[in-house]
């Protein structure tokens, strides 16, 4: 974690590479506005582009299907990934172990964890949307369908017909 | 009787993990993150989901990037396989099946020329080893996998390869272990490595060659930064040209040859060659 003083003197040196680092304004979808840097929009293809074509940086950009809790971890990812750029070998660890860290969190609440894999999906975050989705795949990976049902919300409604058909699948896989 | 109930609670204080209350549903997200998370899990657990529910049932097929893999100890998975890329919808990047039992080599050719058309980059075939050295020949599809950007091959035999073999030009790891080519296939290896500049890492281990007589050939790798070659036979290679190399194991059952491998190995004797050398 970085320390007041080594936050402090990242925003200076964000500040002084002013023209490669405008701020922008991303908007929820309850009308609360959140101040980022450009570097960390940037994560976003889908903001990316929107820039890179001129778009109204000054104006901001409203995000209809994104609500503020939700924006507000995204933009926690994004901070991380946009603003730091790793070159060492610590970097690069800390930065691992913040991904552990902010996709543990997340795994305890799968409301929120859906909510995040969705904007992440609509912002275009590759990075994050990868994370999110892994870690779903990784609690799928060794349970038994009952399993993963209970873990995921998800009901049972097959018929004898579907039943009757995936044994015989199974029975060639 | 007093230990239960202390339990529970503590589950209760570690949210999700709680088997009482309902979870919200995976199903509200939309099917191209479903797609997303299965194309990220093994085969055999991305079909499994099949038998979550009606919306699961064929989710699998369509969900890209499922790395096919199947191991040692998998009784009967070579018939399970060809159903399987059959029903699959998608490009197959990643193939590997490590253990093909004698009685699955004709399924073996199926596969290739299915994963000839679905774009395979990593391909990775080890055969059972036969009884008497006899070794299944792979079909000829495997010269049309031209995505293959890693080749691993085991106990079988490579046909000849087609006229009109162009060569696999994004390979950057080729490796051979008990593999036999027919007479004259000399020429095959040395068109498979020199036609895949980007070769990085190139594995001969005990490679045969059928037919008493061979050609002079040259392994030529521009990039080619480890080589290892483990013979019983000299098949009168040369090397030419390996400004990349970093390491290099070469052994040569001697009986079988002559020459001057002092010479030979010429070299990886330059200034800029920092790795070892084992002969």
């Amino acid at each position: 974690m970085a320390s007041g003083s080594g936050a402090a003197a990242a925003a200076a040196d964000a500040e002084e590479k002013e023209s490669g680092s405008r701020m922008i304004t991303l908007t929820s979808n309850e009308g609360k506005a959140f101040v980022v840097t450009e570097a960390s929009a940037r994560q976003s293809a889908t903001i990316r582009s929107m820039v890179d074509d001129g778009g109204c940086v000054d104006k901001g950009f409203p995000l209809p299907n994104v609500d503020s809790k939700t924006l507000a971890r995204v933009i926690q990812y994004s901070d991380e990934h946009g603003n730091k750029e790793p070159h060492t070998v610590d970097e690069r660890a800390a930065l691992a172990k913040f991904d552990r860290d902010f996709i543990a969190e997340l795994d305890a609440d799968k409301a929120f964890l859906y909510d995040v894999t969705m904007a992440a999906n609509y912002l275009h975050i590759q990075g994050l949307l990868a994370l999110t989705t892994q870690c779903v795949a990784d609690t799928i990976k060794g349970k038994t369908p009952e399993e993963i049902r209970t873990a995921f919300g998800i009901e049972y409604d097959l018929t004898a017909q579907d039943e009757k058909e995936i044994k015989e699948e199974d029975t060639h896989a | 009787m007093e230990g239960s109930p202390r339990r529970r609670k503590l589950r209760r204080l570690s949210p999700g993990a709680a088997p009482q209350q309902p979870q919200p549903s995976l199903n509200s997200l939309p099917s191209e993150i479903l797609e997303n998370i299965v194309g990220r899990l093994p085969v055999r657990q991305a079909v499994r989901t099949s038998a979550l529910s009606r919306d699961w049932r064929r989710r699998w097929e369509s969900s890209p990037g499922i790395r096919f893999g199947w191991g040692s100890g998998e009784a009967g998975a070579a018939a399970a396989v060809g159903q399987i890329l059959a029903r699959y919808a998608c490009p197959v990047r990643h193939f590997r099946h490590g253990w093909i039992e004698s009685g699955g080599s004709a399924r073996a050719d199926e596969w290739l020329v299915v994963l000839a058309g679905r774009g395979v980059e990593h391909l990775a075939l080890i055969f059972s080893e036969a009884d008497n050295f006899l070794f299944h020949t792979l079909h000829a599809a495997i010269f049309s996998c031209r995505e293959l950007t890693k080749l691993e091959l085991g106990s079988c035999r490579l046909p000849a390869a087609p006229s009109d073999f162009s060569g696999f030009p994004n390979l950057t790891v080729l490796t051979l272990t008990m593999v036999a080519f027919p007479p004259h296939g000399e020429r095959t290896l040395e068109a498979m490595i020199s036609s895949a500049p980007l070769l990085q890492s190139l594995e001969l281990k005990n490679v045969s060659m059928e037919g008493g007589e061979w050609d002079e050939w040259v392994i030529r790798a521009p990039n080619l930064k480890d080589l290892i070659i483990q013979l019983e036979f000299d098949f009168l290679w040369e090397i030419e040209q390996l400004p990349s190399i970093q390491t290099a194991t070469i052994s040569v059952d001697n009986e079988s040859t002559d020459r001057d491998f002092v010479q030979l190995l010429t070299c990886f004797a330059r200034p800029s060659y920092t790795g070892k050398l084992v002969c």
